[in-house]
């Protein structure tokens, strides 16, 4: 398997605090990588500086497809195939599901971007958008407003404009946050199907770890802008390190008991 | 160049840069808090400058009396402003060019009003301290050391106020950080109300200082804002705040003066606004503002 | 369906389109030319703030700068009407352009103190009365701008001659119908820029900058076109004024006419380009008939721009729409009911 996108000792500083502590991994194409960690571990941090949005790391190297992109512009970034949601949902109030979503159609993949300056294909572009609606369960609501839209339609939204962009790699900040375990379920079942039709590489933060578990190939544990472990799931969560910064030094043997059971 | 040019430089730059701090302080205080760009501001200037000629000509009062009621009287007007009118758009979350049409809106009828009760004919305000006193050379009236005096004092009453009382901490606090303000119990609606009411103190006795050395108009203080307000509000910077603000009035004033006196030919105000343009342009924080994120 | 949309301004152009026919005060058609002016204005400066969220302080010295360079070039330098004018449009373009790539470097916030100082500058210069005027004309005492008496006071700029249509203040017919055409024409072209991808795009920037970007939109395209666009307009506005009034004063560019048009597309409904037209028509008539009073005339806009932030900020469009959503339906089943009973 083809490394996809390898992050070389990516360090990230605000002033004098560390968010990112030289991190380090490599992603095979074709995966779903999970990233988790306490809160303030630098997760987010790590997806702002891999897309430069908005803004690039402070030192390392991002290498995807073999080109180095630290130093692209974020659309530029877009273009060459990695996209992301957002933690909090983002909404384009003035805009209907439809029109977000060829947002990410349009503009987020270069190739139809460049052919149609000279002749406008709206209706392909309409397409690609219903079929990312459609793998989402969206299309009933296209031509609604986003401005009323519940918590769980909008992470599908972002999700439907992230794949109108065709990318290779896909970046989900937190999908399931504030969702209910019915939406969770429902939520696990859309990410596998991205992956096996799409064929598209997915790394998910998340802090429900028994969903990050279950859905992730490799998994990588932050805290504190460092890499704590990596590897398959399995072996992560028996890692005393990892659960260490999540619970304290007590707690690791009744963690590890429990994790034994599952 | 000799002894009494640089004096008269010296005063200038001082004197110029007390009236644009009087003026900006409070313009900073109230981007610093509420973050909105207060362009009421220049109405409350004149406001300063037409009631005291109201109690001095027509009520009959004497000097001083006028002035101390000057100071009650734009704080009422600041605070029933921000408290009644601008604090409904703030709630709302409103866009900052609603807040900033809301208050033109508001200085337009301040200024319009004064011009329907006091007409449009040019009035003059009597220094309240005549005389002037030599120094290096040049010459400086009473009234101008007058206004160094109270702008100083008043600078330093209000650095006081900021960093040594309550509530000037919770005027620093909300600055930073509002949803914790409100955690803490902080009264986040009147202060913000003082705060525009302390700013218009400022800018009202900003305007009966100026108004004693001008020629009056209904609208001369919205110029003044628009022109040199602004100006030094974009040189100091909106983050770096009171200091900020007061260094780049300074500045100003002595740019304005030194330009004004060895290029006489061309026209300072624009050439003022040119640099505004190119300080945005190579550094967009402003100029104390030291890096960025990165 | 998608006629239905246009039946308020397809009536509407009907209606301007036979009103000299029937009224034929000078005066009024005169007025006429004031509004599909300021409408212009309106709806190209509803292009950078409704659409784009900038807020552009100095679309009004772009109208100077059209009206006075199209007016220099073709009192001082003999230029015909025509060709001054798009030399005026073209001019402010690039300059909309150059202004938009200070977004590059610093931001929306940056944009706005730019263009007021901008708008600053220009009015001094104005004001200053720029040197003196080129040629013979400065010999005799003229500034090149005027002052502030402004251009064209004691000799006019030339009125504009379209084959053997002559368009100036003295033949109030033609100038009206021509104004409402280019209106027509703008508005169209406005309305179709705003509808296309770029419309997404400028509205997605718009309502989340971060968002539209990290799904691959371009910023720094959308904005340049969208603010040359709108100044675009506001110098070819900026010409035919111009050269069919014959004077250019530099009150019409002073902050209290920024103001009336802020108030206009606030009033109207920002990000609609109908609504500031539809306000252009009532606030221009209103702003004529306090003409004479001035305070009153600004107490009167002030209370009325207050009324819309605070109470009801959608604004006319808003209204309109909130009415249709609510009420149309009822009115059709009443309409049809009555027509069955």
């Amino acid at each position: 398997m083809e490394t996809l996108l390898e992050c070389k000792e990516v360090s990230k500083y605000f002033g004098d605090f560390v968010a990112l502590d030289k991190v380090s991994f490599s992603l095979p194409e074709g995966i779903t990588f999970g990233i988790a960690g306490p809160n303030g571990a630098g997760k987010t941090t790590l997806f702002n500086v891999i897309t430069c949005n908005p803004y690039p790391p402070s030192s390392g190297k991002v290498i995807f497809n073999g080109k180095e992109i630290q130093k692209l512009k974020p659309y530029e970034i877009v273009h060459k195939g990695i996209v992301r949601t957002f933690q909090i949902p983002v909404r384009f109030r003035g805009l209907t599901f439809i029109k977000s979503v060829m947002v990410g159609s349009v503009y987020g993949n270069l190739a139809n971007l460049k052919q149609n300056i000279f002749n406008y294909n709206r209706d392909k572009f309409e397409k690609n958008a219903l079929e990312a609606l459609e793998l989402v369960g969206l299309v009933n609501k296209k031509d609604e407003f986003t401005v009323h839209a519940s918590l769980y339609d909008l992470k599908l939204l972002m999700i439907a404009s992230a794949i109108a962009t065709k990318p290779k790699l896909l970046l989900l900040d937190e999908p399931v946050s504030g969702l209910t375990d019915h939406e969770i379920k429902l939520m696990w079942d859309l990410i596998l199907k991205i992956h096996k039709e799409l064929d598209i590489t997915i790394i998910i933060i998340e802090h429900i770890l028994k969903f990050l578990m279950n859905v992730s190939d490799e998994v990588m544990i932050l805290n504190s802008g460092q890499v704590i472990c990596k590897g398959r799931p399995e072996e992560v969560a028996k890692n005393p390190e990892a659960i260490k910064c999540y619970l304290g030094e007590e707690s690791k043997e009744i963690f590890k008991s429990e994790m034994d059971k599952v | 160049m000799g002894l009494e040019d640089l004096a008269a430089i010296i005063i200038s730059t001082l004197v110029s840069g007390s009236i644009y701090t009087l003026m900006v302080v409070g313009l900073a205080l109230i981007f610093q808090t509420i973050q909105y760009f207060n362009f009421a501001h220049g109405s409350f200037y004149t406001f300063g400058a037409y009631f005291v000629w109201y109690l001095l000509y027509i009520l009959k009062l004497d000097y001083f009396t006028s002035v101390l009621i000057l100071i009650p009287a734009s704080f009422i007007l600041g605070f029933v402003m921000q408290r009644f009118l601008i604090q409904q758009l703030v709630d709302r979350e409103a866009s900052p060019l609603v807040l900033i049409l809301a208050t033109f809106c508001v200085g337009s009828i301040v200024e319009s009003t004064l011009l329907l009760i006091f007409g449009g004919r040019l009035k003059r305000l009597p220094y309240p301290i005549e005389g002037s006193i030599e120094f290096m050379g040049a010459t400086m009236s009473y009234h101008k050391l007058l206004i160094l005096i109270i702008s100083t004092s008043l600078l330093v009453f209000f650095a006081y106020i900021l960093n040594k009382t309550k509530m000037g901490t919770a005027m620093r606090a909300m600055a930073q950080e509002k949803e914790a303000s409100y955690l803490a119990g902080i009264n986040v609606k009147r202060m913000y109300a003082t705060v525009v009411g302390l700013s218009a103190v400022l800018a009202g006795i900003g305007g009966w200082l100026f108004g004693c050395m001008i020629f009056m108009t209904p609208d001369f203080g919205s110029s003044t804002i628009l022109w040199e307000g602004f100006i030094v509000c974009t040189l100091g910077g909106a983050k770096a705040g009171m200091k900020g603000s007061i260094f780049a009035s300074y500045l100003v004033a002595f740019l304005e003066t030194v330009l004004t006196r060895f290029l006489p030919m061309y026209n300072v105000p624009p050439l003022i606004f040119m640099m505004v343009i190119l300080m945005l342009l190579i550094r967009p924080e402003g100029i104390l503002v030291k890096g960025g994120s990165q | 369906m998608k006629f239905s949309k246009f039946v308020i301004p397809f009536i509407a152009v009907g209606i301007f389109l036979i009103i000299p026919l029937i009224l034929s005060s000078p005066f009024i058609l005169q007025l006429f030319v004031l509004i599909f002016l300021y409408a212009l204005v309106c709806e190209s400066w509803d292009l950078s703030m409704g659409y784009l969220g900038l807020f552009n302080f100095g679309h009004l010295a772009f109208l100077g700068i059209g009206a006075y360079f199209s007016g220099i070039l073709s009192l001082y330098y003999g230029l015909p009407s025509w060709i001054a004018i798009v030399v005026g449009s073209l001019i402010t373009f690039a300059l909309g352009f150059v202004l938009s790539l200070s977004t590059l470097r610093a931001g929306e916030y940056a944009f706005s103190i730019i263009s007021f100082a901008f708008q600053n500058m220009f009015l001094y210069w104005v004001r200053s009365g720029g040197g003196p005027a080129p040629g013979e004309w400065g010999k005799k005492g003229l500034t090149l701008t005027g002052g502030t008496q402004g251009l064209g006071a004691l000799i006019p700029v030339p009125s504009l001659q379209l084959g053997p249509i002559t368009i100036s203040s003295e033949f109030k017919v033609p100038a009206y119908y021509f104004t409402l055409i280019i209106l027509v024409i703008a508005t169209y072209a406005m309305y179709k820029l705003t509808n296309s991808r770029f419309g997404i795009a400028t509205i997605a920037l718009r309502d989340s900058k971060e968002y539209a970007i990290a799904l691959g939109v371009n910023p720094l395209t959308y904005t340049a076109v969208f603010i040359s666009i709108s100044t675009f307009f506001a110098g070819l506005a900026g010409g035919l004024y111009a050269h069919i009034m014959g004077v250019v004063s530099p009150e019409i560019i002073g902050w209290s006419n920024v103001i009336i048009m802020c108030c206009i597309v606030e009033f109207g409904g920002l990000g609609t380009l109908f609504g500031p037209a539809a306000a252009s028509f009532l606030l221009v008539s209103l702003t004529q008939y306090l003409a004479g009073l001035a305070a009153y005339k600004n107490i009167v806009i002030a209370l009325i721009m207050l009324f819309t932030l605070l109470v009801w900020p959608t604004g006319m469009a808003g209204a309109a729409f909130w009415f249709k959503s609510k009420y149309l339906e009822k009115i059709k089943k009443a309409i049809f009911n009555w027509k069955h009973s």
